[in-house]
């Protein structure tokens, strides 16, 4: 954790905020999983027992798109929050001192951008990234354990 | 050398503006045989403060200011230092961490003269500067300043919290640290202390540059510098006899 330092301003608890992000992420991933859960269900209505044997009862799968919705909600969320954690590392220059004195004379003309936006922005990308991997995951999932009809 | 060439400053505020600076011209260092110490001296709202700001491009302003007859970029900017009596440290960090934040980015950081001032000012090394007392503030934020490594050391009031043994002291040890190629710009309002130590007196009043005298020039004559500010800000002798007379 020790190299992500440099991507925040000195003297802030990066480990707190970098351990907020993992557990955002790793909680959005879980809440996903509720497409899965929605996909059981609807897998099971259509079919029902009659005689002891499983039969379909015809129709198919509401639409992907309509499973998906609400799936990814916290992954939605963490780009607003890291927003917020750009806005707030910026402001943290102007408290208990105005510390943006110094950093306004730092030969790197670069460096508020990488201490204030890079990693909201690289876990923005990340957040994305991860939603995108999971939703082609689901994709998987439902046409290939969807029912072929006629068959 | 570091030139200010027509330099003004107009803030705009809501009820009417506020002329700072108007046409200052003014040179500082350019070649030394010694290290110069400027002060810089105004009433309050002369425009000390805007005209150190403006040196280091912190807000925009009207005329040049130029270091070496270059403008003031990223890439000379490294050869400007600030002590403020806002503060410009961490608040989080200890000295150590400063220090190694500093030598990251100002490769002439001086480690030694940091360590030896540190040690003068008996502060300790490994306390998070929010714990400092404000007097030990002050003189972090100097010892800062004074070891980026920088050509011109700009100073805005930073013995404001210092008692008078640490600040006299300090004059000395100022005196015998600083090299010929450094410049200092310091803005005080304790005259009498500074005014054996500094080699020039710039004079401000309502953002004009009112006066500009060398320390050599002001013994030559025989006056002293206070007296050469009273004359100079045309103070009123008779101001204190007459508010007395009408009580």
């Amino acid at each position: 954790m020790e190299r992500f330092r440099r991507f925040f301003p000195p003297g802030w608890n990066y480990r707190m905020e970098l351990r907020f992000y993992g557990f955002w992420l790793l909680g959005s991933a879980v809440f996903s999983l509720q497409f899965l859960v929605k996909y059981c269900l609807n897998y099971q209505k259509l079919f029902s027992w009659r005689q002891g044997e499983l039969v379909y009862n015809g129709g198919g799968l509401i639409g992907f798109s309509q499973m998906l919705e609400g799936c990814f909600l916290g992954f939605w969320i963490l780009p607003l929050l890291m927003l917020l954690a750009a806005l707030f590392h910026y402001f943290y220059y102007y408290q208990g001192s105005r510390s943006i004195y110094l950093i306004r004379r730092l030969p790197d003309r670069w460096y508020v951008f990488k201490s204030c936006v890079l990693l909201p922005f690289l876990g923005t990308v990340l957040s994305l990234g991860l939603q995108l991997l999971l939703t082609l995951l689901y994709a998987i999932c439902y046409v290939v354990f969807a029912p072929k009809i006629g068959g | 050398m570091l030139e200010l060439q027509n330099v003004s400053k107009y803030y705009v505020q809501p009820l009417g503006g506020v002329q700072a600076l108007s046409n200052v011209n003014l040179t500082l260092g350019g070649g030394a045989e010694q290290p110069e110490i400027v002060g810089l001296f105004g009433e309050n709202g002369a425009g000390k403060t805007t005209l150190m700001k403006s040196i280091l491009q912190y807000h925009p302003y009207q005329g040049k200011i130029l270091l070496d007859g270059e403008k003031i970029s990223r890439k000379n900017i490294h050869r400007l230092s600030f002590a403020t009596s806002e503060h410009s440290f961490f608040p989080g960090l200890t000295p150590v961490s400063h220090r190694e934040f500093y030598e990251m980015h100002f490769p002439a950081f001086r480690r030694k003269r940091f360590e030896t001032l540190m040690e003068f000012f008996e502060l300790p090394m490994h306390k998070a500067l929010k714990h400092y007392s404000t007097g030990q503030q002050n003189q972090f934020e100097v010892i800062l300043a004074l070891c980026q490594g920088a050509d011109y050391i700009l100073m805005d009031e930073p013995f404001a919290g210092n008692d008078i043994f640490n600040r006299e002291d300090f004059y000395k040890v100022l005196l015998g640290i600083l090299e010929p190629s450094e410049t200092i710009l310091l803005s005080t309002h304790l005259i009498e202390e500074v005014e054996n130590f500094i080699g020039r007196a710039v004079l401000l009043h309502e953002g004009k540059v009112i006066g500009d005298v060398d320390s050599l020039a002001l013994e030559e004559k025989g006056i002293g510098l206070v007296d050469y500010l009273k004359e100079t800000y045309g103070y009123r002798r008779d101001r204190v006899s007459k508010a007395l007379a009408a009580k």
